[in-house]
C-alpha cells in the first residue's frame, strides 16, 4: 500500500500519483502534469479546440479540486482524457460565436506553430526541403483529419495521443470496444488514402 | 453527429489487434498478433502514419499554465492532508455574520416574551387600564360599588310581567335573564385577571328613538327581502323572532367610579339614577354622566324648565339671577317700551329691539322622549337657542295688542314708501338726484328699523360716491397729461436725424 513511498515520481502509476497527492502531496500533481499535459493539448488541439493550452488548464484544475471523486475504480488516464474530451466539446461550442485570430493561435491546422512563429521564420528565412516536407505532410493530413467524421477522429486522436488501448477509448467515448476498432479502422483508411503520396 | 460504423470482420479485427500491439502497449493486447498476408501493407502504412503523426510538434504548454495548477494542487494538498474538524467548519458557518445577527434576534425576541410574566401588571401609564388588568384593584371597586348595585339587583326587570311591559323593556328583561349563563365564564376571566366581558342587552335608549314608523319600515324592508326567497313567510318570521332573542354579546364591563357617589341623585336626575341602578344590577348599564359642575346645573335647570315653555324657562332662569341683574333688566325693558313708544309719533327705532320682538316666541318643541329617559342623558346649555335669551332679555311679552297693530301700520306705511321711492330712483338720471332719493330711502330705512333696506341705500350713495370720484381722478389725470404734451410739443433740434438713423440701423440689422 504504501509501496509508493520508495519508487521515484516517474515509475509510479498514475493512481499511485493521484492518492499521493490526495493524500497532501503536492508533487505528485506535478508529475502527472508533465506526464499528461503535451498530449492533453495535442489531443484538445487536434479535436478542434482553438485554446488548447486553456483546455489543458482547466482540465487540471477540474483534476485537483475534484480529486477526492477519483475512487481509483477506472485508469486516471481514462478520467483525464474524458475530462478533457467534454472541455473540448464545450470548448468547440463557445468557439462558434468567437472567432478573433490571435498571434498566438496556430495557424491553419498546423500544429505548435502560431501565427508569431511563422513570422519569426520568414524573417530568419528557415525554408528547408524537411521543414517543406513536413509541412506538406502537415498540412496533407490536418485536412485529411479534418474531413474524418467526428467520432472516427476522436478514437483516431485518443489512440494517437493517450496511448490508451481500445478498451480503454471504449470507456471514454462510451461505446463498444469493437466498435472502437471499427471507427479507427476506417479513420485510418481515409487517413492512408490522403496521405498516399507522402508515405 | 456520430454516424453508424460498420462492424469489423474477423480479419479486420484481427488487423486491428495487430496495429495496436504495434503502435501501443502490447500488454494490454491479448491473444494473436498475426495479420493475413493482404493486410500487412495495410497494417504496415497504418503504423507508420501514426509514427509521422507522432513526429509533429506541438508548442508545449505554457508554464504559466503549469505554475496555475501546481498553486492550486498545493492548495488542495494542504486542505487533504489536514481535513478541517467537522465541528470547527460547523462552529465557522455559524459564526459568520448573518447566522449570528438571526440568532441574536431570536434570542432577544425569545427572551423579551419570556420574561414578562401573565399577570404582570400594566405600565404605569396606562392607569386606566392599571383597573382593568389588575384584578385586585377591580375587586377592590367591585367591593364598593356592591353595597349600591345589590339593592335593586334586578328585581323589577325580573318579576314585573312581561306582557305590562313594551318592548324595549321586554328586550331588557330578556337580557337580564340571559345574564347569569353568561356572567360565569366571565367571572372565571375575572379571576384570571382578565377584563371580563360583559353581556351586550339592549336598553331602551340605545335601541333609538321610539319611531315605530322606522322600525315598521325596517320590518318591512325585511320582510320584503324575505318574500324575494323561496322560504315560506313563516320561517322568516320565525327567524326575525329569533334574531330579537339572540343571547346579546358579551361586552367588557368599563372601569368606573362607585355607582352611589357617582350619581347626583338630585333634581331631575333621580329617574335617571334608579334607571341607571336597575341596568347596572342587570349588567348592561352604561359609566354614569360625570357629576355636573354649578354651571351645567343651573342649564339644566333652564333645560328642564324649557319642556314647559320657553318663557317659564326664561322666568325660572330670572328668578335665580341676582337682583343686580333684575334692576339692569328692567331697566333696560323700560328702555326698549320708552322706544316703542316713541316710534308712533317717532319713525326711528332700534332695530335690534325690533329684532327682539320679532323672535320665535312659541314654546320650545318638546323634548324627544329617548333624550329625556336615556341615562345618558346630558344637558347642552350651549345649545339654547339666542331667541330664548333674548325673549328672556327683553320682556316684551306684555307688549299690548294696540301697540303691536300701530307698529305694523307704520311699518307697511314706511315700506309703501320705500318702494316709491326707488321707483323714483331708478327714474332718477342725475347722479345728485339719485343721491338725495337713496338718502330718503336711508332715513326713511332708519326710521322703520329696515337693516336690509338701510345698508343697500348705504351702499348705494357710497357707489355713487365712488363712481364720481373715479371720474373726477380721471378727468384731473387727462388734464395733467394735456398739459404735459403742450410743454413737449416744440420737438428738439436734432430728433428728426435721430429717429432717421433709428430707421436705418433697423433695416440692417434684419437684413443681413
Amino acid at each position: 500500500m504504501w509501496f509508493w513511498i520508495f519508487a521515484s515520481d516517474e515509475e509510479q502509476s498514475d493512481e499511485a500519483l493521484m492518492k499521493r497527492f490526495l493524500a497532501g502531496d503536492s508533487r505528485a500533481m506535478g508529475t502527472l502534469y508533465d506526464r499528461y499535459a503535451d498530449r492533453l493539448k495535442a489531443f484538445a488541439y487536434r479535436q478542434g479546440a482553438k485554446r488548447p493550452d486553456d483546455v489543458v488548464q482547466d482540465a487540471f484544475m477540474r483534476v485537483v479540486r475534484n480529486g477526492a471523486s477519483f475512487k481509483g475504480n477506472a485508469k486516471f488516464k481514462t478520467w483525464l482524457f474524458s475530462i478533457t474530451r467534454n472541455l473540448c466539446i464545450d470548448a468547440s461550442r463557445r468557439d462558434k460565436f468567437r472567432e478573433i485570430p490571435k498571434l498566438e493561435d496556430p495557424v491553419g491546422r498546423e500544429g505548435g506553430m502560431t501565427r508569431h512563429d511563422v513570422i519569426e521564420n520568414h524573417k530568419a528565412g528557415q525554408d528547408g526541403l524537411r521543414a517543406t516536407a513536413d509541412a506538406q505532410f502537415r498540412e496533407t493530413f490536418e485536412v485529411a483529419l479534418a474531413s474524418l467524421p467526428n467520432d472516427q477522429r476522436e478514437v483516431f486522436v485518443l489512440r494517437q495521443y493517450s496511448a490508451m488501448s481500445f478498451k480503454e477509448i471504449a470507456q471514454t467515448v462510451g461505446c463498444k470496444e469493437n466498435t472502437a476498432k471499427s471507427r479507427m479502422r476506417y479513420a485510418l483508411v481515409a487517413l492512408r488514402q490522403a496521405l498516399k503520396e507522402h508515405l | 453527429m456520430t454516424e453508424r460504423t460498420p462492424e469489423l470482420s474477423r480479419d479486420e479485427l484481427a488487423l486491428m489487434a495487430a496495429f495496436e500491439a504495434r503502435t501501443g502497449d502490447v500488454s494490454s493486447v491479448g491473444g494473436s498478433t498475426e495479420v493475413p498476408g493482404e493486410f500487412k501493407d495495410e497494417l504496415a502504412d497504418f503504423v507508420q502514419i501514426t509514427r509521422r503523426v507522432g513526429e509533429m510538434e506541438l508548442a508545449p504548454v505554457p508554464a504559466s499554465v503549469r505554475s496555475a495548477i501546481m498553486n492550486a494542487a498545493v492548495a488542495q494538498a494542504e486542505l487533504n492532508a489536514n481535513p478541517a474538524n467537522p465541528f470547527a467548519n460547523l462552529l465557522a458557518f455559524l459564526m459568520r455574520p448573518g447566522p449570528v445577527l438571526m440568532a441574536g434576534t431570536a434570542l432577544a425576541l425569545l427572551v423579551a416574551v419570556g420574561i414578562r410574566p401573565e399577570n404582570e401588571p400594566a405600565a404605569a401609564g396606562e392607569s386606566g387600564m392599571v383597573a382593568m388588568n389588575n384584578p385586585a384593584k377591580k375587586t377592590e371597586d367591585e367591593a364598593s360599588a356592591a353595597p349600591a348595585a345589590d339593592e335593586p339587583a334586578g328585581k323589577p326587570a325580573a318579576e314585573a310581567p312581561a306582557a305590562d311591559k313594551p318592548a324595549g323593556e321586554k328586550r331588557v328583561a330578556a337580557a337580564a335573564e340571559a345574564k347569569p349563563a353568561v356572567a360565569q365564564p366571565a367571572a372565571g376571566a375575572q379571576g384570571k385577571g382578565r377584563v371580563p366581558r360583559r353581556t351586550f342587552a339592549a336598553t331602551p335608549a340605545s335601541l333609538g328613538p321610539a319611531d315605530k314608523g322606522a322600525q315598521n319600515r325596517r320590518d318591512q324592508a325585511a320582510g320584503e327581502l324575505d318574500d324575494l326567497q323561496p322560504k315560506p313567510k313563516v320561517k322568516a318570521r320565525k327567524r326575525r323572532a329569533s334574531r330579537k332573542v339572540v343571547p346579546p354579546r358579551p361586552r367588557p364591563k368599563p372601569a368606573r367610579k362607585n355607582v352611589a357617589t357617582a350619581l347626583d341623585l338630585d333634581d331631575g336626575n333621580i329617574d335617571n339614577a334608579l334607571d341607571y341602578k336597575q341596568a347596572d344590577s342587570a349588567g348592561y348599564a352604561k359609566p354614569p354622566p360625570p357629576r355636573p359642575t354649578a354651571k351645567k346645573k343651573r342649564a339644566q335647570q333652564v333645560w328642564n324648565s324649557s319642556k314647559s315653555g320657553y318663557a317659564s324657562g326664561a322666568k325660572a332662569l330670572q328668578q335665580k339671577r341676582p337682583a343686580e341683574q333684575k334692576e339692569k333688566e328692567e331697566a333696560r325693558r323700560e328702555a326698549v317700551q320708552a322706544a316703542l313708544g316713541k316710534s308712533r309719533s317717532q319713525p326711528k327705532q332700534d332695530s335690534y329691539a325690533r329684532r327682539a320682538k320679532s323672535a320665535p316666541s312659541a314654546p320650545r318643541p318638546a323634548a324627544s322622549p329617548r333624550a329625556s329617559s336615556s341615562p345618558r342623558f346630558q344637558p347642552q346649555p350651549n345649545k339654547i337657542p339666542k331667541p330664548l335669551k333674548e325673549s328672556a332679555k327683553s320682556a316684551g311679552d306684555d307688549e299690548s295688542v294696540a301697540e303691536k297693530d300701530a307698529r305694523q301700520k307704520l311699518q307697511k306705511d314706511i315700506a309703501g314708501e320705500v318702494a316709491k321711492l326707488k321707483k323714483k330712483a331708478a327714474a332718477t338720471k342725475t347722479e345728485e338726484g339719485l343721491v338725495a332719493v337713496l338718502r330718503q330711502i336711508l332715513n326713511l330705512a332708519r326710521k322703520s328699523g329696515d337693516v336690509k333696506t338701510e345698508r343697500w341705500a348705504s351702499g348705494e350713495i357710497k357707489r355713487v360716491r365712488k363712481v364720481q370720484l373715479a371720474r373726477a381722478k380721471k378727468a384731473a389725470a387727462k388734464r395733467a397729461a394735456s398739459a404735459k404734451k403742450a410743454k413737449s410739443k416744440a420737438p428738439p433740434a436734432g430728433a428728426a436725424s435721430k429717429a432717421k438713423a433709428r430707421q436705418r440701423y433697423d433695416v440692417e440689422s434684419t437684413s443681413f
